[in-house]
């Protein structure tokens, strides 16, 4: 009986290390695959990390369907073992604003602009602002566009005009509008603006 | 051969004071009910858990996602609710295997629903309680078992084990997509990732002119992630008490939820030695 326990959590360990394998997961499926692409990363990288680059490469290659074979068990519990944790924060300053008929109500990480600030920087929300921000035509940002809208219009009744700007800058303050989307009275529908 | 199997037998067969592993039944539980709790207490549930379609935010559902399929749009509403319920039965170590297994299955639920929204920390949090769901975690501080009898430690080394794989995958992501976290002289990430205004608390215009700070952190944080594996080790809680401030201070320099109260929720199994009895320590001998 100890035996098949020590079996399975065995069995266990190497399931997780297979389905995560650190610094080899996320490597690309063709990286350094042809000759060329070996050839240019020598050229820059030189010989000893074109070899370690090129069996974490190979590495991930024979683990990729081994994973997917035994994997598939994460999806049900949604506990896929991939953990792609912050690894760089963007060189830009960027900040979502919201105007209501011309008057900011809203910036990002501003005390003194903070109209549904917990919502906004709240952990689920956070990533759907990000893209917002980031990506003038982010596949999520009519959601979340369309929540600004509705809950300014409940809090600012009378409005007739709200304006979602992404303000991109340099850490001085110097900030110029990227992209932005524009909601107006009668009819409220958003409008993509550069 | 032989000598290894014998070692692995007996490892998996050490027993341990269960009281880490309780509080991390509790602490783990507790964080998730409050987190989703959070959410509700800002009005935010019916815009997060209901499709696009019904007025809710994501256009991209997960195809996972079946118990619209099954129950309708008052779905998510159940999916919620049994989460809740669930996490406050395993929190109090009642019925806690089935209130783990139908828990985790809710709360995965509401990810599918919902995936921009579902992060890792909902991932490893859910990770934790199905390895907790086989271990005697409801031995301890629970009105159906009130004993304090050793109990198998293997739970608790599965679940360092997978913390670890969390740490170094973060940290060797980091070094090879982003050699400047060892630079000298490159902006430091870490610099990048607090000054943001959409995640990070620190105001820009004033930190930016301070990149050794965050130099410094980053060496900091890339050595306690590449030293992970020592976590598994005898010297894993000298180790645990860096991973610990690390956690605080992510919770108060960044605007992450749940993310650092989840982790350091898992934390009593590094720190046994420091915030529980030594005799924690494993007793096969």
């Amino acid at each position: 009986m100890n035996a098949l326990k020590a079996m399975a959590i065995a069995l266990v360990y190497w399931v997780l290390l297979i389905v995560s394998m650190p610094g080899v997961s996320f490597l690309k499926k063709n990286l350094l695959l042809s000759h060329a692409d070996q050839q240019r990363f020598e050229r820059r990288h030189g010989r000893i990390a074109l070899h370690t680059v090129a069996a974490a490469a190979d590495l991930n290659r024979a683990r990729r369907p081994l994973a997917e074979a035994i994997g598939g068990f994460q999806p049900l519990f949604r506990v896929r073992q991939s953990w792609h944790l912050y690894r760089d924060g963007p060189r830009m300053i960027r900040r979502m604003e919201i105007r209501v008929d011309g008057d900011l109500i809203y910036r990002s990480n501003d005390p003194k602009f903070s109209w549904n600030e917990a919502i906004f920087r709240h952990r689920r929300i956070r990533p759907m602002v990000e893209t917002l921000v980031k990506k003038p035509k982010a596949k999520n940002r009519v959601g979340l566009a369309r929540f600004i809208v509705n809950h300014a219009k409940e809090d600012f009744p009378g409005v007739q005009r709200i304006d979602i700007s992404s303000f991109w800058g340099d850490r001085k303050g110097k900030t110029k509008r990227h992209h932005r989307i524009i909601a107006e009275a009668p009819n409220w529908t958003l409008q993509d603006q550069k | 051969m032989n000598k290894v199997w014998a070692w692995w037998m007996s490892y998996t067969d050490r027993k341990m004071d269960p009281g880490p592993l309780v509080a991390v039944r509790i602490l783990v539980c507790g964080a998730i009910g409050l987190d989703l709790l959070r959410m509700v207490q800002l009005g935010l549930f019916s815009d997060v858990f209901s499709p696009f379609s019904l007025g809710g935010l994501s256009l991209i559902q997960d195809p996972h996602w079946v118990l619209g399929a099954w129950m309708g749009e008052s779905a998510s509403a159940i999916a919620l609710a049994v989460t809740l319920m669930c996490m406050g039965l395993a929190g109090l170590g009642l019925w806690m295997r089935p209130a783990i297994l139908i828990g985790v299955l809710a709360y995965a639920q509401l990810g599918h629903l919902f995936p921009p929204g579902d992060r890792a920390i909902d991932r490893l949090l859910r990770s934790v309680l199905l390895v907790l769901m086989f271990s005697a975690a409801d031995q301890m501080w629970s009105p159906r078992r009130p004993s304090s009898t050793p109990v198998p430690a293997w739970p608790a080394d599965l679940i360092r084990y997978m913390v670890v794989l969390v740490y170094l995958s973060a940290g060797l992501g980091k070094l090879i997509q982003q050699p400047g976290w060892l630079s000298l002289t490159a902006d430091p990430p870490l610099m990048r990732i607090l000054i943001d205004p959409l995640a990070g608390n620190l105001d820009p215009s004033m930190w930016a002119g301070h990149p050794w700070l965050f130099r410094l952190g980053g060496f900091v944080t890339i050595a306690f992630e590449l030293a992970s594996p020592l976590l598994l080790t005898r010297h894993g809680p000298k180790l645990a008490l860096l991973g610990f401030v690390m956690h605080l201070s992510i919770a108060f320099t960044m605007n992450l939820g749940m993310f650092s109260w989840g982790m350091l929720a898992i934390y009593p199994l590094f720190l046994t030695p420091f915030i529980l009895q030594p005799r924690a320590q494993t007793l096969a001998d």
